[in-house]
């Protein structure tokens, strides 16, 4: 593997790092008109999950407590209470159902498929009907454990980016080097730099793999329509291998190599089923290299739709170590707690509005902490879009969970937010809904500009207005 | 085997006919090929609306079918249809490179699981060149489908076509054939040989959908909506990967290419004659091992203070002994697979008969009969089967008694009722699990969920994280193994006092029967779970198997020669 030499996108961006630190954010800014006039930034859509909910009781507790990290981006959010799932509600135990419903708004048709598409496929289906011509189309990444359910994987559990038929898109990358190579790394397909024969042999051969998958995804194609959309996720990837095979359009700094981290990831790491032990600082550092590898991918263009997950649906893992919650020192041992040593699962399923839910209150506030830590990192003023906002502002970020209250592990009430999506979601508000899924994610593609329903008909009641700007 | 007993159905190799079938053209189904018009394909084959005066089992079956999706070769039929195509052994290259196969829906080869990653686009980019690298003769392959090799014209013509219906497992069509030709131009262009053109084609068939997937013509040939015939390359793919997991052979192919795989008749000779062959065995065995989740073995991990004997080795011998047991019984005996439920007999290393609390009868493996074995009767009391779904150092009753729910009787739970608090009341600590069991059946809440598969899961309550029997837990709590069977649907749970009497009593049970014995081996033939629709072909399946005595084999014909193998349902 070889990493390619790159210029800086921000040579690429007018005014970039100039005009975008120079002016504080003003929401009153955000008016049609002001915008209107700047270069539209490109349609980019992404979905942050997060494992086993947050419950309402406390939800209600606002940005304070386990929700505090919250507060460092809470201007570049609207944060949503009271979206519930109820239309994801089938057979499944609610892990599947809820974390196949987040993003879909509909009852998962198996552990291992959607009902439909995710947000972020919806908008890339709309905004680029022949693909978004990035590198990468979905760029998935995910820092998790828990996969399985009777020794099956359980694709709802880890995977929230859906093709229109409810098919995976792919699996989350879940180690900064895989993301790293993935992303920044070039293929040499066997030939040694300079091999000009060779790259012509790889030319060759490439373009007639490259004709026969279009024909299996052109209007020729002898396969029906699902057929065709599996071939064209492979079309898809045999163009990203050209691109690095032949790379072009390069416009970013490359990263120094991660290379491998201590933190063991993967299927093994939870062989038992029990759940790892994790340092808390090791994780952390982990978590934030491949945070920090995915950020400079969207930064650089090289994907503008995917997912980000920190923990799976139901997570069971042990932390251990020192956090910082909220000014107090705290020490996670799950191991030694009697409910923990089940795995951080039990904390939810445990929970009690009438007790201190300590743990859990500790737990939700360290995976806040995280999917902050990567928010803050699109905020970056010096990857500022052309119209002087950064990609947190510009993009829209969806952020859903499983789960409302993980003790009976229902659906009501189940934690979202999102981003502004260029000033067409009014941020900076929590909003108190009642509301399913379903209204929520047909009111984010409207204020992208797409009319469909995206969820689940029967449970579409109308727009949620108060969050459109 | 005898032949089996059918259904006289008069039948058009056309369109329109064979809609009557209901799980063909499954999602995924069973396999195959083939864009439209190619020669020797449908068009040829089947649009002449030719009678087709053979007779075909089944028959009756009138439900909807799923829609046909292609299907990924999974890594193993990756490696197989390499080397039975090529002779290249690729396995070590690709089980590095390729992903593994997403264990989804039950099974690693359901087309849910088989995903396509980056990763496999690049291996499938370098595996191809190492492939026509390790070429064994490639002037002899060469000159097995061209008799000359000057650039331009017949030469190239003869070697793509030749080479290509093997690769791409049906004959090529015009439009492949002029994208593959400038390969070889490429080389002409570079001064290289037509060796080397050659290599470079066969790399470019490697990686293209055509070899990749199991694609079948979805969309001609049919009405809107109905089911067609398939051609009979199409048909020596669906039986090659159903009984072999690999492409098919010479004698396959010649069949194919002689239009002498449309009659039951032809099919059913094909089909004896791969079921005597070792390769039916292997695919066999992997449906056991696939079902049972054995592969996952070797990366459990167990404590080493509590464990301190449990080793890789360990955790293979235990994979190897289920397996050693199905071999015997399900292949050589030919017996139902419900019989791996009351095996009265094992296989084991020394090592894993000490854990079994045999006296070992010699080095390496060993037959060993259970007569005189306490709590081990069948593959259920397998070491292997109880780590595997014991779910960490301190086994779970709930995983096990999931797995009985799912994997031995084909049900799952439902969700627990919304909005109810589960907390349970003061617990005492340092109890057994049964103990905690039996209180999460005592909350009608907990009850809702658990009481439909923690009283199936006290069977295994003495076999630790490792699957050795114990008698009293870390706390020194005694252990109890009576329970009861809970059938979904059943009116009455069935009440058993030991392990062993559970296994007799699910091995007398028709739903278990019908879960183990049809279901889970149909689910991993076609490479995805079964629906509503393919209710009405399973049940004609399983009639026809029972007659054939119920064993895999029996299962595989039926499969194999029921109509709905031989079509698939187009796309509306």
């Amino acid at each position: 593997m070889r990493y390619r030499k790159v210029m800086s996108r921000r040579t690429l961006l007018r005014g970039a790092g100039t005009v975008a630190i120079g002016l504080p954010f003003l929401d009153e800014m955000r008016s049609t008109s002001v915008w209107a006039a700047q270069p539209d930034p490109p349609a980019r859509a992404f979905n942050l999950f997060f494992g086993l909910g947050i419950p309402k009781q406390l939800q209600a507790e606002g940005l304070t407590g386990p929700l505090a990290p919250l507060a460092a981006v809470a201007d570049k959010l609207a944060i949503l209470r009271g979206i519930n799932l109820y239309e994801c509600d089938g057979s499944e135990n609610n892990h599947f159902d809820g974390s196949g419903g987040t993003f879909t708004g509909r009852e998962p048709v198996s552990v291992s498929q959607a009902d439909g598409p995710s947000v972020d496929q919806a908008v890339m289906a709309a905004k680029y009907p022949q693909g978004p011509g990035t590198l990468i189309s979905t760029l998935m990444m995910g820092s998790f454990f828990r996969r399985k359910l009777d020794n099956n994987l359980s694709l709802t559990r880890f995977v929230h980016c859906w093709k229109e038929d409810g098919t995976a898109v792919d699996v989350p990358i879940e180690t900064p080097a895989d993301l790293f190579d993935r992303v920044f790394g070039e293929v040499d397909g066997g030939s040694e730099p300079g091999d000009l024969k060779a790259k012509h042999y790889q030319r060759s051969v490439l373009d007639s793999v490259l004709d026969q998958y279009r024909h299996y995804t052109g209007a020729a194609s002898p396969l029906g329509a699902a057929s065709r959309s599996k071939i064209s996720d492979h079309l898809d990837k045999v163009r990203e291998l050209e691109n690095k095979l032949f790379p072009e359009d390069i416009i970013c700094d490359v990263p120094v190599d991660p290379g491998t981290l201590p933190l063991l990831h993967g299927q093994d790491v939870d062989g038992g089923g029990g759940g790892p032990v994790l340092l808390v600082d090791e994780w952390v550092a982990y978590w934030q290299q491949m945070a920090q590898l995915y950020a400079l991918a969207v930064q650089c263009d090289v994907t503008r739709f995917g997912m980000v997950m920190f923990q799976s649906a139901g997570e069971r893992i042990h932390l251990d170590g020192p956090w910082n919650y909220n000014g107090e020192q705290i020490q996670f041992d799950d191991m030694a707690d009697p409910i923990g040593n089940g795995g951080s699962h039990e904390f939810w399923h445990n929970f009690n509005a009438n007790n201190d839910n300590t743990q859990m209150r500790w737990h939700t506030h360290f995976i806040l902490s995280q999917l902050v830590y990567f928010m803050q990192l699109l905020d970056d003023p010096d990857y500022a879009d052309e119209n002087g906002q950064t990609i947190l502002d510009n993009a829209l970020i969806t952020i859903g969970t499983e789960l409302g209250n993980g003790n009976p592990h229902d659906l009501e009430s189940v934690f979202h937010a999102c981003s502004g999506a260029n000033g067409r979601i009014r941020t900076g508000q929590i909003y108190d809904l009642d509301r399913s899924s379903t209204d929520l994610y047909t009111t984010l593609l409207s204020a992208m500009d797409i009319n469909r329903t995206l969820g689940t008909e029967s449970a579409f009641t109308g727009l949620i207005d108060e969050i459109l700007v | 085997m005898g032949r089996m007993q059918r259904w006289i159905v008069p039948v058009l190799s056309g369109a329109s006919l064979l809609g009557a079938g209901c799980y063909s053209g499954v999602d995924g189904g069973l396999d195959g090929e083939l864009p439209p018009g190619a020669e020797g394909g449908p068009g040829e084959e089947d649009s002449g609306g030719e009678e087709d005066s053979g007779e075909v089992p089944g028959g009756a079956c009138t439900a909807e079918q799923s829609g046909a999706i292609v299907r990924r070769l999974t890594t193993i039929e990756y490696v197989n249809t390499v080397r039975d195509t090529l002779g290249v052994d690729i396995s070590v290259d690709a089980q590095a490179q390729l992903p593994d196969d997403l264990r989804s829906d039950g099974f690693s080869n359901q087309v849910n699981g088989l995903l396509v990653t980056f990763d496999h686009v690049e291996a499938y980019h370098d595996l191809a060149k190492v492939i026509v690298e390790q070429l064994p003769d490639l002037p002899g392959l060469v000159s097995t489908y061209a008799s000359c090799t000057n650039f331009g014209g017949d030469c190239e013509r003869s070697f793509i076509e030749g080479i290509g219906i093997r690769v791409w497992r049906r004959p090529l069509l015009p439009d492949e054939l002029a994208s593959l030709q400038p390969i070889f131009g490429a080389a002409q262009d570079e001064g290289d040989d037509f060796m080397t053109g050659a290599g470079l084609v066969l790399e470019a068939m490697l990686q293209a959908p055509q070899f990749v997937y199991r694609v079948e013509d979805e969309v001609t040939n049919a009405e809107p909506g109905q089911a067609r015939v398939l051609g009979d390359h199409e048909v020596a793919s669906r039986l090659s990967y159903l009984l072999w997991s690999t492409s098919p052979d010479d004698e396959l192919f010649a069949a194919a290419q002689a239009d002498e795989l449309h009659t039951v008749e032809q099919i059913e000779a094909q089909v004896d004659r791969m079921l005597a062959s070792p390769q039916a065995k292997d695919t066999a065995l992997r449906y056991m091992e696939d079902w049972l989740a054995l592969a996952g073995l070797p990366s459990i991990t167990r404590d080493p203070e509590l464990y301190p004997d449990f080793s890789v080795e360990l955790a293979q011998a235990m994979r190897e002994e289920t397996l050693r047991v199905a071999e015997e019984l399900l292949w050589e005996q030919q017996a139902p697979i419900t019989a791996m439920l009351t095996a009265d007999f094992t296989w084991a290393t020394p090592e894993l008969a000490a854990l079994y609390g045999i006296e070992p009868a010699g080095e390496g493996w060993q037959r060993y009969e259970l007569g005189g074995v306490p709590h081990r009767l069948g593959f259920l009391t397998h070491a292997g089967v109880q780590a595997i779904n014991g779910h960490g150092n301190r086994p779970s009753l709930v995983e096990r008694g999931l797995f009985i729910l799912g994997g031995v009787l084909c049900s799952s739970v439902a969700a627990p009722p919304a909005e109810l608090d589960t907390t349970m009341s003061e617990l005492e600590e340092g109890q057994s699990p049964r103990y905690y069991s039996e209180a999460r059946l005592a909350n009608a809440t907990c009850n809702a969920c658990h009481g439909q598969f923690d009283p199936m899961g006290w069977a295994f309550e003495h076999f630790d994280g490792v699957g050795a029997w114990q008698e009293t837990d870390e706390f020194g709590n005694a252990l109890q193994q009576d329970g009861w069977l809970t059938v979904p649907g059943a009116a009455e749970p069935i009440p058993f006092a030991t392990v062993e009497e559970f296994a007799q009593v699910l091995s007398e049970d028709d739903r278990v029967a019908e879960c183990i014995g049809v279901r889970k081996p149909l689910q991993f033939a076609i490479g995805r779970p079964l629906g509503s629709a393919d209710q009405c072909a399973q049940e004609e399946i399983s009639a026809v198997a029972a007659e054939g005595g119920g064993s895999y084999h029996s299962l595989v014909k039926a499969i194999a020669l029921h109509p709905n193998f031989r079509t698939i349902r187009t796309e509306q």
